[in-house]
């Protein structure tokens, strides 16, 4: 989820800033699920942060386009979509850097977590075997 | 939809509901920070309603109208204006700052909503001196103050002339003649008109000449020497031109050094002169030569 959303931010940066696509188009045009539910809100006449507001629960919950994400994740959305526009092409390319850079250091440490995980179940697998082998035998 | 729709939605309800009061009438809305909202509508009719609006609220209402895209509208803001997708121009004022040569538009404390309305039919008075029985094209200048017309008259004659069935090529470097959207028109501006939109004016001609071949080239506002320059390059290949530019009277027109080199050239065949009010044309001179030097006499 993570790794959509740093590729979307970079498709987004594209559209922005190099194309100079209005928000609600370039969020769109991002093709990511968040990002294109946004850009419906705008259409009703608000801003990124107001339309991110808006469906922000929606998505979050059990089942959601952002089911997977923690609520760190969800707080960079947060700021993403606050400053969303706001400011001049430099600005917003700088923002949309910073922000995509704690997308991609997010996703390495739940990356790093998984790992993590993975061995301490790896290592309890292994040991409840060991022990079943012992009651076993 | 409109911007007069779009304004009611955004504006304090005392003068949302002045607006809607006047409608179809409106010809600008004035917006300044700490001061009431201006809505001018008719020949010039105007009334201050509300209470003055707040910075930060004239600051949110901007952003709104630039749909959340400030970033989108930076070149043009720096240059003291940005345009809504239906055409309708907004001009700001406000602090500027130095960014090395260059001046960038800071805050803003101030803008002016020019309401684009369409009027089909607007350059009919024009028409028989553009484009004559023998079928072939003239060129013309259309030059008035500003808020008599031009661009709405400008559009107009595209429009006439593209499903009269001549190919038109449209330099809308301010996107205020099309209002393109993602590169498609979204004011009728004819079946046969190719919009270079975006572009600064003499690129745009040179583009269209180059691509699309043309019979007439279309700018609005020229000015500048490269201007007159790629217009009279254009001619020299055979399109017909069709510009406006602001000017209050003929021989403001021909003492004006950007619009005398022009008109000099041989570009243009006739003047058209608009007002008194929107929408007029006050008087139309043809080019003669005489002795070498072109006079302009009543058409």
């Amino acid at each position: 989820m993570l790794d959509l959303l740093a590729e979307g931010i970079q498709t987004l940066r594209i559209h922005m800033t190099g194309m100079l696509q209005p928000v609600p188009c370039a969020l769109t045009n991002a093709g990511c699920e968040i990002m294109a539910r946004v850009a419906e809100g705008m259409g009703e006449g608000c801003s990124a942060g107001d339309a991110w507001r808006a469906v922000r629960d929606v998505v979050a919950r059990r089942g959601g386009a952002a089911d997977a994400l923690t609520e760190d994740d969800l707080d960079v959305l947060d700021a993403l979509f606050s400053g969303l526009g706001q400011s001049g092409r430099e600005e917003q390319e700088a923002m949309l850097d910073a922000v995509r850079f704690r997308i991609c250091r997010l996703r390495d440490e739940a990356l790093k977590k998984a790992g993590e995980a993975d061995r301490l179940y790896v290592s309890l697998g292994l040991l409840i075997g060991l022990m079943l082998a012992l009651i076993v035998i | 939809m409109g911007v007069v729709d779009r304004l009611m939605a955004l504006l304090p309800p005392e003068a949302g509901k002045a607006l809607t009061a006047h409608g179809d009438e409106v010809t600008e809305v004035r917006l300044r920070a700490g001061r009431p909202v201006q809505i001018v509508w008719g020949r010039g009719c105007d009334a201050l309603v509300g209470e003055p609006i707040e910075r930060a609220s004239l600051g949110r209402l901007l952003a709104a109208l630039m749909e959340y895209s400030v970033y989108a509208m930076q070149v043009d803001l720096d240059l003291g204006f940005f345009t809504l997708s239906d055409g309708s121009r907004v001009g700001v004022c406000g602090r500027m700052i130095a960014d090395g040569a260059r001046f960038r538009m800071a805050e803003i404390g101030s803008a002016c909503v020019r309401v684009a309305r369409p009027v089909t039919g607007c350059a009919n008075a024009l028409m028989p001196h553009l484009a004559p029985p023998d079928g072939a094209l003239r060129s013309m200048l259309l030059i008035s103050p500003p808020g008599m017309g031009k661009t709405t008259m400008l559009r107009d004659v595209v429009r006439q002339l593209s499903d009269g069935g001549k190919c038109v090529g449209l330099a809308d470097e301010r996107h205020e003649l099309a209002a393109c959207h993602m590169g498609v028109p979204t004011l009728d501006v004819g079946m046969r008109t190719d919009v270079v939109d975006g572009c600064p004016r003499d690129q745009a001609v040179a583009r269209l000449i180059r691509g699309m071949a043309p019979r007439a080239i279309v700018a609005d506002e020229i000015g500048g020497e490269g201007d007159a320059r790629a217009l009279a390059d254009a001619a020299r290949c055979g399109a017909a031109i069709v510009a406006s530019a602001h000017s209050v009277s003929l021989e403001d027109a021909l003492s004006r050094i950007c619009l005398r080199a022009v008109l000099e050239a041989g570009v243009m065949d006739y003047i058209a002169l608009l007002g008194p009010h929107p929408g007029m044309v006050r008087g139309v001179w043809r080019r003669s030569e005489g002795e070498g030097v072109a006079t302009w006499k009543r058409a």
